[in-house]
Formats: C-alpha cells, structure tokens, sequence
C-alpha cells in the first residue's frame, strides 16, 4: 500500500496535509476538531487556512459524535465542492449509518481518520488533560490500557478506520514523532498528489494493533459479564434505569437517534387525565413523568442494530447510568444475529430496513 | 400564623408520612405526588400514589430533586384537569414552577393542591448517587442546622425556601428542628378543611418561628449579594458570557430539565434551525475563515434566556443536569433576578398574575428609552 512518510507527530502531519489541500485548492473547507476561545474544544469548519493551527484531530476528547455535524451539514442537500473531513472511526461508521437512514450524503466528502487510541470523558473538557496527555500517548504506543478513558472506548475493537480515504497510523508500534499517512482510496491518492513528502510501500498497517484489540476484547467480556443484562426482565430495567430523570440527553447525543421529535417527547406519547386514573387504580401507584424506563426500552429498539458505541450516552448522562454499557452490550448480540456491522459498508441496508422472507427462524413463527 | 407543634416521631420523614396517610385515610385526596426512593437506591422519583401500604416507601424531603416537581405535575396534567383530588409533596420552587406553568397552559391546577415545607437546600444529585448513605446523613443534619457547602448553588442563593408568599395550601415548619418538633398551617381554607378532618386543630401560634426564618433569609441574601456581584464582572459583554459558558457542548439539557422550559421542540432544534444547505453553512464561514459546529452556543443560551428568565424560579435543575457542570443556574438567577425586578414581577407567586410578557402596557420600561436617549 503507497504511504507518505512524514517526519512530524500525526496532528501537524494532518494540518499539513490539508494546508497543502486548501492551498491547492483540491477542497473548498476542511472539517476538525479544533481548539476554540477559552479552554474549550469543538468541531469547526474552516475555509482560511491561517486558523488550521488550531485544529487538533487526534486531541483525546469527542465533545459531539461528529457524525450529527456532517449530518447538519449535509441533511438537506450534499456538498457541491470537496470538503476534507477528519473524523473518528466511530463517527465514521456512525456517519455512513445516518446516509443509510437518510439523514447524510457523502458527496464530494473527502475521509481522512486515524488509528483511534480513544478518548477521554467529555468532563474532562473542564477539569483539563494537564499532565495526562503524555501517558496517553505513551499508553497508546506499548498498546496499554489507560483506565482514564472513557469505557467504550477501552472496549471497543473498531478503533482502525475501515472506509476513509486517508488512514493516519497513530499509536501502535508507531513512533509518536513520525506519521505514516496511508491512501487507502484513489481518491486519497489523487487528494495527496503533488504534495511535497516521501512516498514509500507501506505494509505493516496492522502490527502491534492484534494485541490492542485482543486485550480491548478482553476487557469487554469483563464489563459486559459485570452489567448482568440476564437478570434484566422489568427488575432489572428498574435497577439500572430507575434513577435515570427523562432528560433524554442520552437520545440527544446519540449519533443516532436523528428523529426532529422523538416519540417520548410528542403530544402521542402524552396521557389523558382518565388513563392516569384507571393506571392509578389498577396499580395503586405511578411514576412521574411516566415512561422514565420504556423510553429506554424504546430507543434499545431503535438503534442497537446501528449502535457503533461511541459512548456519547454515557458521558452526557447526569445521573452517571452506564447507558453505552447497556446499548453496546445489546447492540453486539442483535448486530450478531443479523451478521451486521454497522458503518462497515454504506451500500450495505440496515436490517430492519429490509424484508427477508426466510429469518429468524429460531424465534419461532 | 396558627397552626400546630408536631414533635417528631422517630424522625421528619415518618411524621410527615403519617399526616399524609390521614389526609388518604379521611378521603382528603384521592392521591398523592410524592418522592420515593429509587429500588437501586442512590435516587429519588415522584410517584402518584393512591394505595396507602405504597406510601410507606415515600421520602417526602429527600436529600435531593432528580426531577423538577413541576415537570411531573405537567405530565400528569397536561392534556386536562386531574380527575383525581391530588396533593403535591413539593418543595416551594417546584410549586412556584407549577405555578409559572399554569399560566403557560401547561399545568391545570384545579384539584391540584400543595403540601410545601421549609426547604434547607438540595444537595447535588451527582455527589448523592455518588455516596447516598454517607449524604443522608450530611442531610439529617443539614435539617437541623441549615449549614451547607454542598447544596445546589442555587439553592445557597434561594430567598423563596419559606411559605411567604408560596401558594400552596398546607406547610410545614422546619426551622426549629434542633428541638426534634415541627410545625404545620395550613395557608388556604382547603388546606385548613384538611386538617381539621385529620383532628388537626390550629390553636398555636407560630409567630415566633418566623425569627429563624428572617435570620436564614439574612444570611441568603448575603449569599445572594455577593454571589451576584462577582458574577456581574465575570459575564458581562460577549465575551464574558462567552468565556462564562466556553465548556458548553450544545446538548441543550439545561433546557431538557427546566422546568419553564416547555416546548416540545425547542426553535434551536428544529429541523430548519439545526440543517440548513451545505453552501449556506460555507456562506457563514465568511470572512472569518471558520465556523464552530455545532454552531449558535450563545444564540442558544441568550434566547432561552430571554423566554424563561421572567419565570425562572432559580431551582438549579440545568446546572444539576449540565454533564459540563457549566454553572448554568448562577447566571440564569442572577439575569432573572434583574429582569424581575424589572417588572416587579415574581413568578410561582399568584397564578391570577400574568406574565409580564404576555402582558401589554402602554405605559412601561420608560428608563430604557432615556437610557438609550430615545425617550
């Protein structure tokens, strides 16, 4: 596989390469996470390549999953001229969920991701990464566990990007001084063509990455055996989602969930007064507002078969419910009964999308 | 103020508890909105409770408001009047919300009433899931003395934690509970039917236990005053209230668990709002070279400000539901603060009182016209 040797750690290697884009004028905008006014980080969209200083594609922190942002962005109609777009593998794979449920389009989208080391929780964000940054990337190249990030991320086995056009290689056996940029696509070749650096055949994309992700397997049998999903029935539901307060934030950051107004929140979901009093008298008592544990019940349904475990549910939650333990948990054993791996393939149709006559026979008629 | 003495009974929780399952057992009210513990523990739900073996498992003060009081009244009833004679166990900003949302149409009131006490503060519903035995404690003793560094900022600023002023038709007096008593009025003729038909009399006078009140709301204010004041420099301009809200990710769950806050679909998430075309957002860029996604952090902030800030009873349920902890309720209480008094306005007071806003007066806000030199 052709790749580009750079002699610069991943992120200048990134703002290099799309400094050389914008100046070419082989794109119109790139999109990245970016270092903002005060101490905060956030995805921007940039046209002036003077402000590529402040991007910061690989910083360890996922403030939105990008993928909603490419979906504001290209909802309605797709981009006319070429935009880069660093992003996450998970993003990625969110991203080509949501152009299968419509709500993207990929057009004129140039993909450039990484090998994803993970990311800390949201809230650190406020508290700062002083002082913890350089164990992440000395963790990220032995391919050790950093106990700091966020859950999903040291169980997550989805950490190589399977459909950008440009792969960096961080973390791994990588030296974190020298950047292996890899074209994975024509369309990468033909993104970087002309661009002023070393080409050489590249093959060792996948070394030193077995052991990371065994090790992540490893660690998600543990979590997921801890969570006790088997003894989940209404009992179970009630004692992990009993404190949850309906704030549907988890539904709002999900990459995901796209509806303008979930049904949870529409006049159809509301009750009269007299159902309330007939609820009332058959049970004796009712939790207020109603559906604190059905909504999750509901959004399970809905997006488990697309669920690519970001994350993002977990860490916007105010009462700290382990939301993405229990959704990629489910999400793994309904995507296996379907042999489907979301964001893999964008051509491929989302199962409950499609009508196969002859499935799930074990279920029963 | 008349009303009785109670001495506690093992402790608050189960005298309260006691007086609610007469006022069920004389047919009072059909039911009773009340939080109860969550089975796993660490948290606190409101529950509408009819059968009176279930309303042993309530805690009508618990440590902590997960849920907006007046969020689980609107869903109760929002499409109509209760059926049901309903009495609300809420603290008085839950009530004053309730309030604010009748006006709005959201909540109906009638056959609703209110039990309200003296609310020491909230702690926050974080560091109680957290630890919640260790933080029940803390509370029981919060009770008595009325200290706390741990409370909900909001609440450490709250002039509104007494019946003054609170519509609701019974409460009760926490403010003597080093000597293990409290008190109980009633404040409408509903309330003091109630009592009566429980064997409650009111012979006692309660004049006296407004000493504490006034000392407790002596030191809120001091709170209040300096609280306000080194937030007036920190968000003022644009860029103090940019900086002031700089760890904002846009997820708008400070609107999600307002309680004034009622939209079904907020305008910053409407469909036409969050996407627009492709060029369009490549037209914003403009000549700053780049813009934040997703965008309009401030736009969203200041606009839920200028709806709610009139009826904003200073709970602190956004900065308890801020995963950020972006101090959201100090500069929404501090922003209505200013704006009713502006308008002499206090919301959750009076339901007959109409919002300022949905209010026309020809003759109004004349300073602002010469301050701008336009009058």
């Amino acid at each position: 596989m052709k790749a580009l040797k750079m002699s610069k750690p991943p992120d200048d290697a990134i703002r290099d390469i799309l400094r050389f884009s914008l100046e070419k004028k082989k794109v119109q905008a790139v999109f990245s996470l970016s270092k903002i006014e005060g101490n905060g980080y956030a995805y921007a969209l940039i046209s002036n390549k003077e402000l590529l200083s402040n991007i910061c594609p690989t910083f360890p922190l996922m403030p939105v999953n990008s993928a909603k942002m490419i979906s504001r962005l290209t909802a309605v109609e797709a981009v006319k001229s070429p935009i880069a777009v660093v992003l996450r593998p998970c993003e990625l794979r969110a991203l080509f969920e949501l152009v299968k449920l419509e709500q993207a389009k990929l057009d004129n989208l140039l993909f450039i991701s990484f090998v994803c080391n993970g990311v800390f929780p949201i809230k650190a964000m406020k508290d700062g990464l002083d002082g913890k940054l350089e164990k992440y990337w000395e963790n990220a190249r032995i391919g050790q566990d950093f106990a700091e990030l966020r859950e999903s991320c040291r169980i997550c086995e989805s950490f190589v990007p399977d459909n950008a056009d440009i792969v960096l290689m961080t973390g791994g056996s990588q030296n974190n001084d020298t950047s292996s940029v890899l074209m994975k696509t024509q369309k990468g070749e033909e993104f970087i063509e002309g661009i002023n650096d070393q080409f050489v055949e590249e093959d060792r994309e996948l070394k030193g990455l077995d052991n990371v992700r065994n090790r992540r397997a490893e660690l998600k049998k543990t979590v997921f055996s801890d969570l006790k999903t088997e003894d989940f029935g209404i009992q179970g539901l009630a004692r992990i989602f009993g404190r949850c307060i309906n704030c549907h934030a988890c539904s709002k950051a999900c990459p995901i969930c796209h509806c303008n107004l979930c049904h949870f929140e529409a006049a159809e979901s509301e009750s009269d007064p007299s159902t309330f009093e007939v609820d009332l008298n058959n049970r004796g008592a009712l939790r207020l507002p109603t559906n604190t544990v059905f909504y999750h019940v509901g959004r399970l349904i809905h997006v488990t078969i697309s669920c690519v475990g970001c994350g993002m549910c977990s860490d916007v939650c105010p009462t700290d419910i382990p939301v993405a333990t229990v959704f990629t948990k489910i999400a793994e054993r309904v995507q296996n009964s379907f042999s489907y791996v979301p964001g893999r393939n964008v051509e491929e149709k989302i199962p409950i999308l499609t009508f196969e006559r002859d499935e799930l026979e074990e279920l029963g008629e | 103020m008349m009303g009785k003495v109670i001495p506690l009974k093992e402790n608050l929780n189960t005298t309260i508890k006691e007086i609610l399952e007469l006022l069920l057992e004389k047919e009072c009210f059909d039911a009773v909105l009340v939080p109860v513990r969550v089975p796993s523990g660490e948290s606190f739900a409101y529950l509408l409770m009819k059968d009176r073996r279930i309303l042993q498992s309530c805690t009508p003060l618990p440590p902590i408001m997960p849920v907006q009081g007046a969020r689980a009244l609107r869903d109760l009833t929002r499409r109509g009047n209760s059926n049901l004679k309903v009495l609300c166990v809420m603290r008085p900003c839950e009530i004053r919300a309730s309030i604010e949302l009748a006006k709005l149409r959201q909540i109906r009131l009638e056959n609703v009433s209110f039990l309200s006490f003296d609310c020491p503060g909230a702690l926050r519903t974080k560091d109680y899931i957290n630890s919640p035995e260790e933080s029940d404690n803390q509370y029981q003793e919060i009770i008595a003395t009325w200290e706390s560094e741990n409370f909900r900022s909001a609440c450490n600023t709250c002039l509104h934690f007494s019946y003054e002023g609170l519509p609701a038709d019974l409460h009760i007096h926490l403010t003597n509970m080093k000597e293990e008593r409290m008190g109980i009025t009633p404040l409408s003729d509903k309330g003091k039917e109630s009592l009566s038909r429980i064997g409650i009399e009111c012979n006692g006078d309660l004049s006296g236990w407004q000493t504490e009140v006034n000392e407790i709301s002596r030191k809120r204010i001091a709170n209040r005053d300096k609280a306000f004041s080194e937030l007036r420099d920190k968000i003022s301009g644009a860029e103090g209230f940019h900086d002031f809200f700089s760890d904002c990710i846009n997820c708008h769950n400070c609107m999600r668990v307002c309680p004034i806050c009622y939209c079904r679909q907020c305008f910053f998430d409407s469909s036409g709002e969050a996407k627009s075309e492709a060029e369009d957002y490549l037209a914003k860029i403009g000549a700053k070279g780049g813009i934040r996604f997703p965008g309009d952090m401030m736009l969203f902030h200041l606009g839920r400000m200028s709806h709610m800030a009139l009826s904003c009873v200073s709970c602190g349920a956004c900065e308890d539901g801020c995963p950020m902890e972006v101090p959201v309720s100090r500069a929404f209480a501090f922003v209505a603060d200013e704006v009713q008094k502006m308008f002499d306005y206090v919301p959750g007071r009076n339901e007959e009182e109409p919002i300022p806003v949905q209010t026309y007066q020809e003759d109004e806000l004349h300073q602002y016209e010469d301050a701008k030199g336009t009058g």
